[in-house]
């Protein structure tokens, strides 16, 4: 005899996962168009003067660090299925603005608060959206503007420096091996990441939230608290790519990074991260990145304008968007 | 963006009582604080109203149908900038070249979106970010200057004192696509289309077609107020449209009353919006008040308003938790 409120009889067990090749080669839309960009980048690298040399590499590496740290919090934003955010170049330069106001008490202090800073803003932001269910679109193009306001109103308009004999943040902008040393940073920090999303909790139910928000609420999972945490984790790589800038330029100003919410978001698709969430992975964000930067080295080498850059940017994000969105969402 | 919950709901009367509000504060706050308003000042709302007031129109058809673009900054400083380049003889050429590479990428969103099946934030992303390429390269990353004054005189010359041939066609256009939407099957089903997609799908709305040629129909809208500032600057900059504008239109429109959600709003309202914040604005100027004045409040005022739209701002927040009717920011498109 039985009761509804006995467990139904397990279901019996489901096939072997796919395989990862099984799964790639399902999603077909992915394998042209990665092969597409691959066939394009390698023509374009082989027929290219100048692009196969070491000094060529080393300039591609320099441009990776400040859009990879923008891509790993637009990665975040993202997995949760919170789309992305508009304000990350506005976060980014805010939190120059604070590493060089604060370098005058030390460079980790600087530090610290310029990471709390971009964390703090995305927060706030994250709490409207994963609480309220507030629209990520709006609430961040909301508060980018008034992040930007508020910078402006503090600093009257005028660009942040450091003063001249504080030195003690300059091994940021320095380089080992030829390479900055802003993309060991990031490589740390992108390996902490994907620590954090493979094998924590917090990690398990960001993806989870993302695959399919109804569930995560009927599975009970601590919805606001991760996607604050992701959120606050994003603000945080926002930030940092922020701080990256200023350590190089030494100066701040708002308008800074402008086109860090734009780059960060594309290096994220170009990935293969999912824009819907639920699908993606650090990895995948560092590949895009260097896609990115390659694309962009190579379109200078070229003698290609900053114009042709964004319009194959745009483009690529078009394409990327249509060959990560899954079947179920079509119609 | 297609939530079956709904925030705080905005009543009817909201975006007017607004209105009334801000025209209050435009009618009082110079005055008390020393400054002089006069009919110039309400001429600068109209010039304000001319620049932004078509964009927000097609911002708010598109979220009325549950959609959203992007884009649609970036092609209002690209339609400065062609027109411009284009219409050096005849400025109806530089309007109409404008209006048709607009036409040309909305018909590509569109079709992105409907037949690709595409979330509309994530493709006009992409094609924002595309426009703003293609703006540059066509601009050289360089402001060009329109040498037909004329052009630009006679759109902006004060007619009936608050009014300009800028303002007028604005106005207009307002009246054409509100009429529109008001009173035709058109209008009807693009409601149905926002509210609810699938039930409107059964019942026989052509949901493609229509999404599409409202996806033309917002970047027409938003090109041809930006040509038509090209002519009244006597220049075009890489620099118009984009973010300013943006927030601008996303503002008037959401405080106009039309839903995030689809389905709901009015071409009255979303003029409502428009001049809210363009009253707004001369406030600000005429009591000479610092230049992030208006982006402070425009920015505050629009994350309160997404806030207070959010679906589940008004549950307990143990309800929040456990409730599964989260709607998906992902279900846009579907």
């Amino acid at each position: 005899m039985s009761s509804v409120l006995e467990r139904p009889p397990a279901a019996p067990p489901a096939d072997a996962p796919p395989s990862r090749v099984q799964r790639v080669v399902a999603n077909k839309r992915m394998l042209v168009v990665t092969t597409v960009l691959a066939v394009l980048l390698v023509y374009g690298m082989v027929t290219t003067d100048g692009f196969a040399t070491v000094d060529n590499g080393r300039a591609i590496l320099a441009a990776i660090a400040i859009t990879g740290f923008g891509a790993l919090g637009a990665t975040l934003v993202m997995l949760g299925g919170n789309l992305f955010s508009m304000s990350a170049s506005v976060t980014a330069a805010g939190a120059a603005m604070v590493f060089l106001a604060a370098l005058q008490y030390g460079v980790v202090v600087a530090l610290v608060a310029a990471l709390l800073a971009g964390a703090g803003a995305y927060a706030l932001q994250g709490f409207a959206i994963g609480a309220w269910g507030a629209n990520p679109i709006v609430v961040t193009i909301g508060a980018g503007s008034l992040q930007a306001a508020v910078a402006i109103m503090i600093t009257d308009g005028s660009s942040v420096r450091v003063a001249p004999e504080v030195t003690s943040y300059k091994f940021l902008a320095d380089t080992v091996l030829g390479i900055p040393v802003g993309v060991y940073l990031l490589l740390v920090v992108a390996a902490l990441l994907h620590l954090l999303l493979t094998r924590t909790v917090w990690g398990r139910n960001l993806y989870f939230l993302g695959k399919s928000p109804p569930a995560a609420y009927a599975a009970g999972l601590p919805v606001v608290l991760t996607t604050v945490i992701a959120f606050a984790i994003a603000g945080a790589c926002t930030g940092f790519a922020g701080v990256v800038q200023a350590a190089s330029t030494q100066s701040a100003t708002i308008n800074d990074l402008g086109t860090l919410t734009f780059d960060a978001v594309a290096a994220a698709v170009v990935g293969g991260n999912a824009i819907a969430g639920g699908r993606g992975s650090i990895p995948r964000t560092l590949l895009g990145v260097l896609v990115i930067a390659t694309l962009g080295d190579l379109l200078l080498l070229r003698d290609y304008s900053a114009g042709v850059r964004l319009l194959a940017t745009g483009l690529l994000v078009i394409v990327f968007v249509f060959a990560t969105s899954s079947k179920e969402q079509a119609r | 963006m297609i939530d079956r919950l709904r925030g705080v709901q905005l009543t009817a009367a909201f975006p007017y009582v607004l209105l009334v509000v801000f025209a209050l504060c435009f009618a009082v706050v110079p005055p008390v604080m020393g400054y002089e308003v006069s009919s110039i000042n309400l001429f600068n709302v109209g010039q304000s109203f001319a620049t932004y007031a078509p964009l927000a129109l097609g911002l708010a058809l598109l979220m009325i149908a549950g959609e959203f673009d992007l884009s649609l900054a970036a092609l209002y400083g690209l339609g400065a900038m062609l027109a411009v380049k284009t219409g050096a003889d005849s400025p109806l050429t530089g309007v109409l070249v404008a209006v048709a590479v607009a036409a040309a990428v909305g018909l590509v969103n569109g079709l992105l979106v409907t037949i690709g099946g595409l979330n509309s934030v994530s493709v006009t992303l992409g094609s924002y970010i595309a426009v703003s390429g293609l703006l540059l390269i066509i601009s050289d990353n360089a402001s060009v200057p329109y040498l037909n004054y004329e052009v630009g005189l006679n759109l902006d010359s004060v007619l009936m004192t608050v009014l300009s041939r800028r303002s007028l066609i604005a106005i207009a256009l307002f009246v054409v696509v509100g009429a529109v939407l008001r009173f035709t099957r058109w209008g009807r089903d693009l409601r149905a289309i926002g509210g609810d997609r699938r039930a409107s799908r059964v019942a026989g709305v052509r949901v493609r077609r229509m999404l599409i040629a409202t996806f033309v129909v917002a970047a027409v809208l938003a090109a041809v107020p930006g040509a038509l500032l090209g002519y009244s600057l006597s220049s075009a900059s890489p620099a118009y449209g984009g973010f300013p504008s943006l927030v601008f239109a996303i503002t008037a429109v959401l405080i106009g009353g039309v839903a995030l959600s689809g389905g709901q709003g009015t071409a009255l309202g979303a003029a409502a919006g428009v001049l809210s914040l363009a009253l707004l604005r001369e406030t600000l100027a005429v009591v000479a008040a610092p230049s992030y004045a208006s982006d402070l409040i425009s920015g505050a005022l629009l994350t309160a308003i997404a806030i207070l739209a959010a679906p589940h701002l008004l549950r307990g927040a143990r309800a929040r938790r456990w409730v599964n009717t989260r709607p998906q920011v992902s279900e846009a498109a579907a």
